[in-house]
């Protein structure tokens, strides 16, 4: 029987939480799937949209899709807690491997409802800084709506050690590295954006930069986890909390900062310290790297994942990740103080600091209530730099 | 607003509806008092099928819909599908 | 330019997603019925056996025929027939709660012979009927809950027709509704057959 049907702690008041904030992923999802059919200017057709908004799109089918799962698995938890029906105590004829299935139904596409934006947010700021068209536009847009798909035909890769059947395990291990797939077609057009670009170094590049290093880490190493064979050896280990933290910090995380740093000066109308800026990133990503690296090697040592202490032999690789804790956390610190500072203090800049070609950057920084002054003309493709207009100061 | 796409359907269309979902259900309740084995469960199934597609179908206007309402149906039931099915992986090899 | 936008097929289209998660909600229980129907199919036929296909047969009659006044409803309040969309309405209305005073019926007479979750009685009794009994309450009574959201919302909505809130020109809140209601049809047109006859 899962622990969270008998522990005295106080799970229902929790799960309930847990039930209301389903509603918010489900209610957002709903709002930018009907936003994205029925918002859209007219002229600007489904290859006409940023790739940022399929990305978004594609998101939003997995959490209208995925999340009533864990909506129906957290209820189940609430009512065998109140009324002992017993559908996972195999006392009463239950099967607690049936509540994996459900809870990692919805939590492997979770992953990709917090990854996928982030793509999204690579895919507008590389061309940005490369001033090239994006390589394969239709690619990328399909490959954000296959890993969608995809997503939903793998979770019980996250079982293989439950005691399933053998038959399940290879059939889910085979299906996992079909997302490698689609994955792999937005790594590789994002490196062919870059190639032969005029590349300028900003913040949000560095950020999309290293999405692309961290999160291709994650992915690699998310092959062995996938692989039935390799995984009974690291399962439970360090290795998986390594591989985690690349995908979801090295990846969500960076590009959620990078998406800060691409969209401030639109949000604000100021732009932040760009030296202080580069900085932090590079704290940060030398502390992320110190952090987590050494939980793959430690991983693969055989610590286990979820114990507070450790056998001597695993002492230094401890240590080290010790350290890039403290690095990554000033880097952190450091960054969010140059982001708050500047809401008030940065520099002015005008519509269009990057020269950008998406449409958000054809209205004031900040934008006016209801976005834009007038109705907004569609007068270009989204990655069409050939003259676009860009703010003064910063060319 | 309400100009766009607006489709009567009659109440005679309606009423046939009925009258047939009426019909289905006595078929299936007829079905069960047969012993089939294991074809008893894909004979309810398929009679449910059916008339929750006339439901969906008529009831609920899908007919009348435009096209990406029908593919988000089929998308929905589709992925509904592949999570029971593919739970049979597991449990069907046990 | 104006913020004010209704878009009748929008606010359509986000009724038909919302359904597309209670389909998944109640997708996640059915995952759970067939795969307890593969592994005790002789238990649950005998279990089966003792719900009474009168009372399902007649809340199916009841929800289908609800569902055609529902329907009817809509086509009369598109034809401005504000008195026939309320008669209809109503009679919707009255039938949800037929539904439901059966239902009560129904779990009463089963809690009287003392099968209800974790009851002695229940426990006594071979593992795959304890769990077809605990799907059958979880199932059907998560599908109850829907049935008395559903009348609550179809109360307001006779109030909106009868203030001409909802009207010739602007009836999607009903429409809406409809869905709802047809979809609640819906799982119980799976739910009759699952626990009523497969036995
Ligand atoms: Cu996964």
């Amino acid at each position: 029987m899962p622990f969270s049907e008998f522990t005295t702690t106080n799970v229902s008041v929790a799960v309930i939480g847990v039930f209301i904030l389903g509603f918010s992923s489900i209610l957002t999802g709903l709002n930018f799937i009907t936003t994205v059919h029925r918002l859209k200017m007219p002229e600007m057709k489904w290859t006409k949209m940023p790739l940022f908004v399929w990305a978004l799109y594609a998101t939003a089918w997995i959490q209208v899709l995925a999340t009533p799962i864990l909506g129906i698995t957290v209820l189940l938890i609430f009512v065998e807690r109140m009324f002992g029906i017993g559908l996972f105590d195999p006392a009463k004829g239950g099967d607690p491997i049936l509540y994996q299935h459900l809870f990692w139904i919805y939590s492997h596409p979770a992953v990709y409802i917090m990854v996928v934006p982030a793509m999204g947010v690579v895919t507008e700021i590389i061309p940005t800084f490369a001033r090239k068209h994006i390589f394969g536009y239709k690619a990328i847009a399909f490959s954000s709506l296959a890993i969608a798909f995809a997503g939903s035909l793998v979770w019980a890769h996250h079982m293989y050690t439950s005691g399933m059947s053998d038959t399940a395990v290879l059939i889910f291990s085979f299906l996992t590295f079909i997302v490698a797939i689609p994955t792999a077609i937005k790594v590789f057009n994002w490196v062919a954006t870059l190639y032969k670009g005029s590349i300028v170094i900003e913040p949000p590049l560095l950020y999309a930069l290293s999405f692309i290093f961290l999160f291709s880490i994650g992915g690699l190493t998310g092959l062995i986890l996938g692989s039935a064979g390799t995984d009974i050896h690291v399962h439970d280990t360090y290795f998986v909390v390594g591989h985690f933290h690349y995908t979801i910090f090295g990846g969500t995380g960076f590009g959620f900062f990078g998406a800060m740093h691409y969209w401030f000066p639109k949000i604000y109308g100021r732009m932040y310290n760009k030296k202080l800026a580069v900085i932090s990133w590079a704290i940060l990503f030398v502390g992320f790297n110190i952090l987590y690296f050494p939980m793959l090697v430690i991983g693969m040592m055989g610590m286990p994942r979820r114990y507070y202490d450790y056998l001597p032999q695993y002492h230094t690789g401890h240590l080290i990740s010790t350290i890039g804790s403290w690095i990554l956390a000033t880097g952190l610190l450091l960054m969010f103080y140059n982001l708050f500072k500047s809401i008030k203090h940065g520099e002015k800049v005008g519509k269009s600091p990057w020269g950008a070609a998406t449409l958000e950057w054809t209205t004031p920084s900040p934008p006016p209530t209801l976005n834009f002054v007038g109705e907004p003309k569609l007068t270009r493709g989204p990655y069409d730099y050939k003259g676009v207009e860009e703010d003064e100061q910063y060319t | 607003m309400s100009a766009e796409n607006k489709h009567i359907v009659s109440y005679k269309t309606f009423v046939s509806v009925w009258v047939i979902l009426m019909f289905l259900t006595a078929v299936t309740v007829w079905i069960a008092k047969i012993d089939l084995g294991f074809l008893n469960v894909v004979a309810a199934l398929t009679v449910a099928t059916t008339k929750a597609l006339i439901v969906i179908l008529f009831f609920m206007h899908l007919k009348y819909e435009n096209r990406l309402f029908k593919i988000s149906v089929f998308i929905t039931f589709l992925i509904l599908a592949i999570f029971i099915g593919f739970t049979f992986f597991d449990v069907a090899y046990r | 330019m104006s913020n004010i936008h209704k878009d009748y097929i929008g606010s359509k289209f986000g009724m038909w997603l919302f359904l597309f998660t209670e389909i998944l909600l109640f997708g996640g229980l059915f995952i759970l019925y067939s795969t307890y129907l593969h592994k005790y199919p002789a238990e649950f036929h005998l279990a089966g056996k003792e719900l009474n296909v009168y009372f399902g047969g007649g809340n199916t009659v009841a929800l289908v025929t609800s569902s055609l006044f529902m329907a009817m409803s809509i086509s009369a309040i598109q034809k401005g027939d504000k008195r026939l969309a309320i008669i209809f309405l109503g009679i919707t209305l009255a039938l949800a709660f037929v539904f439901l005073i059966n239902k009560y019926f129904e779990w009463g007479a089963k809690f009287h012979h003392g099968i209800y979750p974790d009851s002695p009685t229940l426990l006594q009794r071979p593992k795959g009927e304890i769990i077809f009994f605990g799907l059958y309450f979880v199932m059907t009574g998560l599908h109850g809950i829907h049935v008395l959201v559903g009348a609550s919302i179809i109360i307001y909505v006779l109030f909106m027709l009868k203030n001409e809130k909802v009207n010739k020109d602007d009836f999607v809140l009903l429409e809406n509704t409809g869905l709802y209601w047809h979809l609640v049809d819906l799982i119980w047109i799976y739910l009759f057959p699952l626990f009523y006859l497969i036995v």
